[in-house]
């Protein structure tokens, strides 16, 4: 038996989204809109998710979300959620999981500038 | 060639409309590909010091004496593996071919996350049809359990999603499948308890398999009282991380040595995918590029669902077995079937006699290999464990990477 480690230092370029990513290291939601059928899409993916057109611009949301669907690990939580204007969802990390509640805004990742994190709030919250 | 698309879904799902089963697998020119013969090494978390070289090698070695056939018949390799992290082995498809003593033989590497070994099944039978190989070995191997500590397997599989939106989050693949899980249950009114029956029930199947990675006597109540890893599911809700590799060997009939022995036709096979983001889906419960893999399998094959009966089917996790069944078209109400024991090994349509991911293990590049090889013994009824009983003429085989992202189907027929 032999022992390796493998330390990566990666750097990657992210071309088009570019955007969406340094509009997410500022806690801002940056979509991107349809130029064919004005699809709302929230992360976006390049094309449109309905048309499938790639003449896409980019529009700004308010940040908060819908949660759709939650899930608790012992210290984390997840969730699946739909972020106001946007036709698609999103799966995002939960910044403070002992909340309760069904809405959320988005908040600069703790953990990577790159992660979508919300903060679950709005009157309601219940803490577990 | 022009590309086809199909939409699926209220929301517009585009698919692609080609992939191997739209060809209809040689079936008008009477050429058929042959499961001439397989291994597996057992799947489990390896104590014993020796390598994933040693597993490909034994699992090698067994197809060729399962299949009546010299090394030297051999003319092509089909590699299947999904992490080159768990080994440090850039282009394992040369090495392999190196240790198994077939240099010269044309070799590639297939990868399509959890579907990478049965995507290389479909690579190898593209090969034989095309007439590019006359004896295909398709050789699929993971080192998932012990090169590496599972915190850190659990992170790099977290990038099998888009690893720039959700993987960059921390969520694990336990937590996307869950909240998939969480749609599913939410549309059809499954419960824990099913999911828990699920898990239970490819436990126990396991305990006939020799080469089973958890083969245990459990029941629904222990899968319940099992730790939460993101909620619904539970520790035995989830398949483990295995190491080990499957091997088989794809032919025509025509380049095989008579044996005497019934062989397993692979008589159609579909693939698809999926939108790689669960949000990104019309309904994120649903598995639509199975449901067109399948659809694109059976259509080669020229049967129907209701054929087939016995299946080796995707159970990553408990829920998804379920949400994999629906999807294959294998029931019209799988919320009713699975309570009605339908898929029990005694049941109308046994499924995951081996265990299954759940019970049989999953070292990833080998778990499709060990599928499809399953199914085709389970149809002679030499599967070292349980087999069906009523003696079915159609098996299925069914995988996938991501979450039912990359989808592949094999239908497979006994001779």
């Amino acid at each position: 038996m032999t022992q390796h480690r493998l330390t990566l230092d990666l750097c990657m370029p992210k071309g088009r989204l570019t955007p969406y990513f340094e509009a997410l290291a500022q806690g801002k939601a940056l979509a991107e809109c349809c130029g064919s059928c004005d699809r709302v899409q929230f992360p976006p993916g390049g094309i449109c998710g309905h048309c499938g057109a790639a003449d896409l611009t980019w529009t700004a949301l308010s940040g908060t979300a819908a949660v759709i669907h939650r899930t608790d690990t012992p210290d984390q939580a997840f969730a699946l959620v739909r972020f106001e204007g946007a036709k698609n969802s999103a799966v995002v990390a939960v910044a403070n999981p002992d909340v309760q509640s069904n809405r959320g805004r988005l908040v600069i990742s703790s953990a990577s500038a790159q992660g979508l994190t919300i903060e679950l709030q709005g009157k309601g919250n219940e803490h577990v | 060639m022009r590309t086809e698309w199909v939409t699926t879904g209220s929301h517009g799902t585009v698919l692609p409309a080609g992939g191997s089963g739209q060809c209809r697998d040689g079936k008008g020119a009477g050429m058929k590909v042959l499961v001439a013969g397989g291994a597996m090494t057992p799947f489990n978390r390896r104590k014993d010091g020796s390598s994933w070289r040693d597993w490909c090698r034994d699992a090698f070695v067994g197809a060729l004496a399962d299949a009546a056939l010299e090394k030297s018949s051999i003319d092509a390799l089909v590699v299947a593996s999904e992490s080159d992290f768990f080994t440090l082995q850039v282009n394992p498809a040369s090495m392999i071919a190196d240790t198994l003593g077939l240099v010269g033989c044309r070799s590639c590497r297939v990868e399509g996350g959890g579907a990478s070994g049965h995507l290389a099944v479909h690579v190898g039978m593209a090969m034989v049809l095309s007439g590019q190989s006359r004896r295909v070995a398709v050789v699929g191997f993971e080192a998932a359990a012990t090169h590496l500590d599972g915190k850190t397997v659990g992170m790099l599989l977290s990038h099998s999603f888009d690893s720039w939106t959700d993987g960059f989050t921390g969520v694990s693949s336990t937590s996307i499948y869950a909240l998939s899980a969480m749609a599913f249950m939410e549309r059809t009114k499954a419960t824990v308890n099913d999911l828990a029956a699920v898990a239970a029930r490819n436990r126990q199947n396991a305990r006939a398999n020799p080469n089973a990675h958890l083969p245990l006597d459990i029941r629904e109540a222990d899968v319940a009282a099992s730790p939460v890893v993101s909620s619904p599911y539970r520790r035995l809700d989830c398949s483990p991380l295995s190491d080990g590799a499957a091997c088989i060997i794809l032919s025509r009939p025509e380049d095989l040595p008579h044996t005497g022995r019934a062989r397993v036709r692979i008589s159609g096979t579909g693939a698809a995918s999926d939108r790689a983001r669960l949000g990104d889906r019309s309904d994120p419960g649903r598995f639509r590029a199975k449901e067109t893999a399948a659809a694109r399998a059976l259509a080669a094959a020229e049967i129907t669902a209701e054929a087939i009966g016995v299946a080796e089917v995707y159970d990553s996790y408990s829920g998804a077995q379920l949400q994999a069944l629906e999807a294959l078209g294998l029931t019209s109400d799988v919320v009713a079937d699975e309570r009605a024991g339908r898929f029990a090994s005694c049941g109308e349509l046994p499924v995951n006699l081996s265990g299954g991911l759940l019970g049989q293990g999953a070292p990833v590049g080998a778990t499709g290999v060990a599928q499809v090889l399953a199914t085709a013994q389970q149809l002679l009824g030499s599967f070292p464990g349980l087999n069906p009983q009523s003696g079915p003429k159609y098996g299925l085989a069914d995988s996938h990477g991501g979450i039912a992202t990359t989808c592949a189907v094999s239908v497979l027929e006994i001779q």
